[in-house]
C-alpha cells in the first residue's frame, strides 16, 4: 500500500535549535533546514538559522556558512557548486533543485527552507541514500552499445544524429526528477516477487532514451524489451513534475513519450512475446 | 508479471480515440431526447444504428474505465488486495458489457 503517512521514526518534531544572528548581521535570511542524525534517537527536526547574507548569492553559499561559522556538524553533499555535478540537489522551499544554482533573490523575502530530496532513505542531514537510483540508472545499460565488429577508428555520427541528443545528454544525475515524481514515490522501488514492479522514474528512462535516440546504438529492441512490462515505463502518467524541477531544463516526461512512441511502433515481430514464440 | 504494458497503453488510448465521436453522438442524441418519455427513448434504442452505437459507447466506455481503475490501482495498492480488486475491477466492467450487450441485442434486434 502506498504511505500516505511518514514512518512513525520519520516525523518531524519540534526539537529544533534556533541559532539568532550575530550582533551587527546584515541582510539576514533565516534557513530552516532538516536536521537528522542516526546515532542519535530522536526524530528529525528543523533548526534555524539566522544568516548574514550580504555576502551570500546562492542558497548553497548559504548553507556552507552556516557549516563553516554557526553549526559545522551540519551534513549536506556538494562539489562543483556551479550546477555540474548534481551532488547538491535538495528541496528548497518546496521544490527540488540545485543549492548551488539557487538564488536566494528567486526565493522571495521569507524563510528559506532546505529538507532533502523527498521520499528517499535519509543518511545524515540533507544526504539520501541514492543507491537505488543508480543501481535502476546502471540498469538501462548507459553506454554505447553495438553488434558490429569496433571500427579501426571511431564510430562516426552525423551532426543531424548528433543533435537528436541535445536536451538528453545533459543530465547530470542530481535526482531532483525522479524524486518529484509522484509514481516514483509510490513504486520507485516496489518489487513483487518476480523482481519486477519497480517504476524507473524520469531521471533513468531519460538516459534510456538517451541511448534509444542514439544513431551509433545497435541494441534499441533489446533496450526496449528491457523496459517493457506495467511499472518500468508505463508507471508515467505524465504528470509533469519533473520537467518543472529539472535545474538543467530537461524535459524527461518528453522522452519517456517518446520510448513510448517506439514501443508502439515497433514491428510486433520484435516484442519479446514474438522472439519468445519464434525461439520456442 | 506479465509484459502487456505496451498493449493496454494501446488499447487504451485506442479507446480513447472511439470514445470521443461516440460521446459527441451520445450527447447530441440525448439533447435531442431531452424530456421525452420512456417511451421514446426506447424507441430511440430500438433503432438498431442507435441500438449498436449506444452499446459501442458503454462496451468501449467500460474497457477503457476498466483499465484507468486497473492502473489506479496497480499505483496505489501493492498488497495482496491488488490481485483482488484487479478481479472485481475486471467483474464490474463485464458485467456492465454483458448487461449493455443483452439489453441492446433484447430492444433493438430481438424486439
Ligand atoms: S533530468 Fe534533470 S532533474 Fe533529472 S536527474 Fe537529470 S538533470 Fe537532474
Ligand atoms: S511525467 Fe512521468 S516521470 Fe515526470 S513526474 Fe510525471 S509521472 Fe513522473
Ligand atoms: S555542487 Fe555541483 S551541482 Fe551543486
Amino acid at each position: 500500500m502506498v504511505q500516505l503517512t511518514l514512518p512513525a521514526n520519520s516525523k518531524v518534531n519540534k526539537n529544533g535549535k534556533h541559532y539568532p544572528a550575530k550582533e551587527g548581521a546584515e541582510k539576514v535570511r533565516t534557513f530552516r533546514v532538516y536536521r537528522y542524525d542516526p546515532d542519535q534517537p530522536d526524530n528529525p527536526r528543523v533548526d534555524s538559522y539566522e544568516v548574514d547574507c550580504s555576502n551570500v548569492s546562492m542558497v548553497l553559499d548559504g548553507l556552507i556558512k552556516i557549516k563553516n561559522e554557526i553549526d559545522p556538524g551540519l551534513a549536506f553533499r556538494r562539489s562543483c557548486r556551479e550546477g555540474v555535478c548534481g551532488s547538491c540537489a535538495f528541496n528548497i522551499n518546496g521544490a527540488n533543485t540545485l543549492a548551488c544554482t539557487k538564488s536566494l533573490d528567486d526565493l522571495g523575502a521569507g524563510d528559506i527552507t532546505v529538507y532533502p530530496l523527498p521520499h528517499q532513505p535519509v543518511v545524515k542531514d540533507l544526504v539520501t541514500d541514492l543507491s537505488n537510483f543508480y543501481k535502476q540508472h546502471a540498469y538501462i545499460e548507459p553506454f554505447l552499445q553495438a553488434r558490429d565488429a569496433e571500427p579501426e577508428t571511431e564510430w562516426r555520427q552525423s551532426p543531424e544524429d548528433r543533435a537528436k541528443l541535445d536536451g538528453l545528454y545533459e543530465c547530470i544525475l542530481c535526482a531532483c526528477c525522479s524524486t518529484s515524481c509522484p509514481s516514483y514515490w509510490w513504486n520507485g522501488d516496489e518489487k513483487d516477487t518476480n523482481g519486477e514492479g519497480e517504476y524507473l522514474g524520469p531521471a533513468a528512462l531519460l538516459q534510456a532514451y538517451r541511448w534509444l535516440a542514439d544513431s551509433r546504438d545497435q541494441l534499441t529492441n533489446d533496450r526496449l524489451n528491457k523496459l517493457e512490462d506495467e511499472f518500468k515505463l508505463y508507471r508515467c502518467h505524465t504528470i509533469m513534475n519533473c520537467a518543472q524541477v529539472c535545474p538543467k531544463h530537461l524535459n524527461p516526461a518528453k522522452a519517456i513519450a517518446e520510448i513510448k512512441k517506439m514501443m508502439v511502433t515497433r514491428p510486433p515481430a520484435n516484442t519479446p512475446k514474438s522472439v519468445k514464440a519464434a525461439a520456442e | 508479471m506479465s509484459k502487456k504494458g505496451t498493449t493496454t497503453f494501446i488499447i487504451q488510448r485506442a479507446s480513447a480515440v472511439l470514445l470521443m465521436p461516440l460521446a459527441a453522438w451520445l450527447m447530441f442524441s440525448l439533447i435531442v431526447y431531452v424530456g421525452a418519455g420512456y417511451e421514446a427513448a426506447r424507441g430511440w434504442i430500438a433503432n438498431w444504428v442507435n441500438g449498436l452505437l449506444f452499446g459501442a459507447f458503454i462496451i468501449i466506455g467500460a474497457w477503457h474505465a476498466r483499465i484507468g481503475m486497473a492502473e489506479i490501482i496497480t499505483d496505489y495498492i501493492h498488497s495482496w488486495l491488488k490481485d483482488i480488486l484487479l478481479f472485481v475491477n475486471w467483474l464490474v466492467a463485464l458485467c456492465a458489457i454483458v448487461a449493455v450487450a443483452w439489453s441492446v441485442y433484447n430492444i433493438s434486434f430481438a424486439g
